[in-house]
């Protein structure tokens, strides 16, 4: 099976009517707003805080949504649950793996679309 | 900001603000919590619609707001904006109050279409359920009178059977009611004394001096009443 592309650039576009200014915009946010995020889903672990955990992984998850990033939303998405059901059990292995997806898709959307905007 | 000139969201993400400006071409009205936008929200006019995010922080939640939006600004559709998958916060927001739903990631198309349906709907209610007389607004769902174009200024509600009296000479103002035919049309087949009849047209003569300088109930003796309109041409009896 086709492993899931990062992020769909493709749907991004179709659903801002191709308007770059805008892609590109959202793009600038990501880069501004994702490592922060992931630092609050991070420490929620860290602290095994459930509640926190849900709540930052929720609001990742917008973020990355924005882009039809997938795969890390489905981790997100993962975690929220976690942390809705008041637990934390797993929840370090799967912040690694949503870190690396995170850091990729960072380094993608700088490639794909900030530095095509240049 | 003018009435409908704007749209209002409310969402601890300021992307989400700048996507709908974008999307549906009207300045917005950014909030981040709900407690700021409460504060705000009495001094400002209807906006075009409101965006409300679910979740705005670990113990906020903007469904929470939904009622108080709707009964500040009822011709406002409110929209929530979620990014979860589950049904059940779907049913949530819709229970309550909500007026519809879009999921994120926001699409330009579905966040237009919802909102100008939704929108549609609202003020196609509105003109269903307000009569409006002189300079008086007749809202026959909330039993509720206002001078037209005063947002804050002086509301009277009133009583179910006044509020039918009022309906009853407001839908054809300047025509004589007579007594009988009020009787018949208000209070059916109960026995009602004339005093009582009065008494309810003194009711309702008293909150429309209270709201209008335009509209009144006059007596016509021997025949009746009938309500007329100031600087309006009566017709010929």
């Amino acid at each position: 099976m086709a492993a899931q592309r990062l992020l769909d650039l493709d749907g991004v576009r179709e659903r801002l009517d191709n308007e770059d200014e805008l892609v590109a915009e959202l793009a600038r946010h990501f880069i501004e707003r994702a490592p922060g995020q992931l630092a609050a889903v991070e420490a929620a672990v860290e602290r095994a805080d459930a509640k926190a955990l849900e709540f930052a992984a929720h609001s990742f998850k917008s973020t990355l949504a924005i882009f039809g990033a997938f795969p890390a939303v489905a981790i997100a998405q993962a975690l929220e649950d976690l942390g809705h059901a008041g637990k934390v059990d797993g929840a370090a292995v799967k912040f690694t793996d949503l870190a690396t997806l995170a850091r990729q898709l960072e380094r993608e959307i700088v490639s794909t679309i900030l530095e095509q905007m240049r | 900001m003018k009435t409908d000139s704007y749209t209002v969201t409310l969402d601890d993400d300021p992307i989400v603000s700048a996507i709908v400006e974008r999307f549906v071409g009207l300045p917005t009205l950014a909030f981040s919590s709900g407690q700021a936008l409460l504060k705000r929200a009495p001094s400002l006019a209807h906006p075009f619609g409101i965006f409300v995010d679910i979740h705005l922080g670990i113990s906020e939640s903007g469904l929470d707001l939904v009622p108080a939006l709707r009964e500040l600004w009822p011709q406002s559709p409110v929209i929530v904006v979620t990014a979860s998958r589950v049904e059940e916060t779907i049913a949530k927001a819709l229970a309550a109050g909500a007026h519809d739903f879009v999921r994120k990631p926001l699409s330009r198309a579905e966040v237009n279409a919802r909102l100008r349906v939704r929108r549609a709907e609202l003020l196609a209610r509105a003109a269903r359920d307000e009569l409006i007389v002189g300079d008086l607004r007749f809202d026959r769902v909330k039993r509720q009178i206002e001078r037209v174009g005063q947002q804050c200024g002086v509301v009277r509600y009133l009583s179910t059977t006044a509020a039918s009296l009022l309906l009853c000479l407001a839908s054809a103002p300047g025509s004589v009611v007579s007594k009988d035919e009020l009787r018949a049309k208000i209070w059916g087949r109960i026995s009602v004394s004339e005093n009582a009849v009065r008494k309810k047209i003194f009711e309702v003569r008293v909150a429309l001096r209270d709201v209008s300088e335009a509209v009144a109930i006059e007596t016509v003796y021997g025949g009746g009443v009938r309500l007329t309109i100031l600087n309006e041409p009566k017709e010929e009896e």
